[in-house]
């Protein structure tokens, strides 16, 4: 995997310029940006705030980014490392005729999936983690430079420890579900924008101020995503067959 | 125990059929050759027994262990190379090697020996340090029986080996092989379209046509069910157009023989009417002469089927005469 150039640039490049870069580049923006004496945030934009009371105006609009944009972009990341590590190990191994080789070797399919999975999945994981701390390293110091509060709350919280693992698991496993109706890893990379749609459209409502993603709701949809990875675990393990996975081989080399 | 087993094994893909009813045993420490044109079903049986086709119908056992149930412990005991099977690209051809050796839980020290030790024999050695995607296509497909040989199986199953290769890599292949065979007791069932590559290596043989064997048995066998007979090409140092029973074709007066043992009888003959030979050879049919045989009676035996019957027109009794042969006792009426 680590091996091909444009995946090697899409697990490094992506997390950095989405977590690093446009923390940095909005806060120096703010920080930077004329305001005229006395003027507030938006009423709107506070009201999207938990405690809105206090901040002028920079801090409010950091302090949204932070609390309503950033959580969209750290969700983000798990998705894609999780896409481009299962397009690689899936659909990169039939492209290349190693997955038939595979096969044919004493490790049963059962295992090979496993290994699979849990190895795209930790990986995700892990550069996800990363990519945290350097988000966190990044924001704290903007919140110490804007003296904004701490961006770090329950909700957060919440998305590191329990819906993040659980987001780059489904994508993983999302992936190997369909790896018999894609052809290639450019295929693969495309299911991204599947799963990141939902995430990115229900933060985008959040700003309209329609609705409110509490800590509570966030847990649940931790729990639901879990579930259902688990469930659509066990149907792609008993899915990942030989016949199944090399189908397009045997028609041809009768 | 056979080492590989087959009873009425299907498989069909869409509206083709690829194997119709197979039956094969293959017996241990046996080096066993399909041969067949291509898209008669070697490949396919291939893939069945080595589980990444499921049959429509029937069963086969590798060892006894069958590819749908026991699958991690089929794959401990049988090796497969097929020409699809490729080796990890960016990986070097030692490194692959040691790779697919600790799949096959064998060890570390073991994988290094094992390794060094095919590579050698299969003369692929001076490209350990290459990357796979960088070998030569002999290399390459010797790289494949190497993989395949790496943990140490008791059956091997190879799909088109000779393709690709050049002629020292096929006597490398050969030589270990046939040394495997006996030292190892390995089990090796060849699917090739190479004729001359098979009769080479292997010493049974089964013939494929239309997803089935039409043929099987030694090279001997088959040329007794074909009807092939030796041929007995001699050289003469003066015109040998007096011999009876003699053609001349590519500078040898050539007789056709039964067996074997009639050549040193047709050699007295001939030196005892006088004939003064100066080259005497016993030409075998080979397995692809003995193919074209078949496969051409086959083509006959069709042509002549589907020819419309040439029947006598019978005479038409008249009605009276019919009823009063069914009346008589003992006699039936004859239809016309």
């Amino acid at each position: 995997m680590w091996k091909r150039k444009g995946i090697r640039s899409l697990l490094m490049l992506t997390p950095f310029a989405l977590l690093m870069v446009s923390p940095l580049v909005y806060s120096m923006v703010i920080a930077l940006l004329p305001v005229p004496a006395g003027s507030g945030a938006p009423r709107q934009v506070l009201e999207l705030l938990d405690s809105p009371q206090g901040l002028n105006y920079r801090q409010a609009w950091f302090s949204a980014f932070t609390t309503l944009i950033c959580p969209a972009l750290f969700l983000s990341v798990p998705v894609i490392c999780s896409v481009a590590c299962a397009s690689v190990s899936f659909l990169g191994e039939k492209e290349a005729g190693t997955l038939e080789t595979v096969l044919l070797s004493s490790m049963s399919a059962r295992s090979l999936y496993h290994s699979k999975v849990f190895g795209c999945t930790v990986l995700s994981v892990l550069l996800s983690l990363i990519s945290f701390l350097v988000f966190a390293l990044t924001v704290s110091v903007a919140d110490l430079v804007l003296l904004a509060p701490f961006f770090l709350n329950l909700n957060w919280l919440i998305l590191l420890l329990l819906l993040m693992p659980a987001l780059a698991f489904f994508s993983v496993v999302f992936l190997s579900l369909i790896i018999d109706r894609v052809a290639s890893v450019g295929e693969g990379l495309q299911t991204m924008g599947y799963l990141l749609l939902p995430f990115l459209l229900l933060y985008l409502i959040q700003l309209t101020g329609a609705i409110k993603l509490s800590a509570l709701f966030l847990l649940g949809l931790s729990v639901l995503l879990w579930i259902l990875s688990i469930v659509l675990f066990n149907v792609s393990m008993h899915r990942f067959v030989p016949q199944r996975l090399l189908q397009h081989s045997g028609e041809e080399e009768v | 125990m056979d080492a590989v087993t087959a009873f009425d094994l299907t498989k069909q893909f869409g509206e083709r059929t690829a194997l119709q009813g197979l039956n094969l045993q293959v017996p241990q420490g046996a080096l066993f050759a399909c041969v067949g044109e291509k898209g008669c079903g070697k490949t396919t049986l291939l893939r069945l027994l080595s589980g990444l086709l499921r049959p429509d119908r029937g069963e086969c056992a590798v060892m006894g262990c069958s590819p749908l149930v026991e699958g991690g412990r089929l794959h401990s005991l049988l090796g497969v190379s097929l020409p699809t099977s490729q080796l990890y690209a960016h990986m070097t051809l030692g490194e692959n090697l040691r790779f697919f050796a600790g799949l096959g839980s064998v060890s570390q020290s073991d994988a290094q020996d094992r390794a060094s030790f095919l590579m050698h024999r299969l003369e692929i050695f001076p490209w350990r340090d290459q990357p796979a995607s960088r070998l030569p296509t002999s290399a390459a497909r010797r790289a494949s029986l190497a993989r395949a040989l790496m943990h140490f199986p008791k059956v091997l199953l190879l799909d088109e080996l000779p393709m690709g290769m050049d002629y020292e890599g096929r006597e490398a292949v050969r030589s270990l092989l046939t040394d495997l065979v006996g030292e190892e007791g390995l089990t090796v069932l060849l699917c090739t379209g190479n004729f001359f590559f098979a009769e080479s290596l292997c010493d049974s043989f089964a013939v494929f046509r239309d997803g089935a064997i039409g043929l099987k048995g030694s090279l001997e066998s088959l040329r007794q069910t074909v009807g092939l007979n030796y041929r007995a090409l001699l050289r003469f140092s003066e015109d040998g157009s007096s011999l009876e029973g003699f053609s001349y074709e590519d500078g040898f007066w050539c007789k056709e023989i039964q067996s074997e043992k009639e050549m040193p009888q047709l050699i007295s003959q001939v030196v005892l009417s006088g004939g003064k030979i100066i080259e005497a050879k016993l030409r075998k049919p080979t397995l692809e002469e003995i193919y074209r045989q078949y496969m051409e009676k086959g083509l006959k035996r069709e042509e002549e089927e589907d020819e419309p019957r040439n029947e006598p027109v019978r005479e038409k009794l008249p009605a009276d005469r019919l009823r009063t042969a069914a009346e008589e006792p003992g006699e039936e009426a004859q239809p016309f």
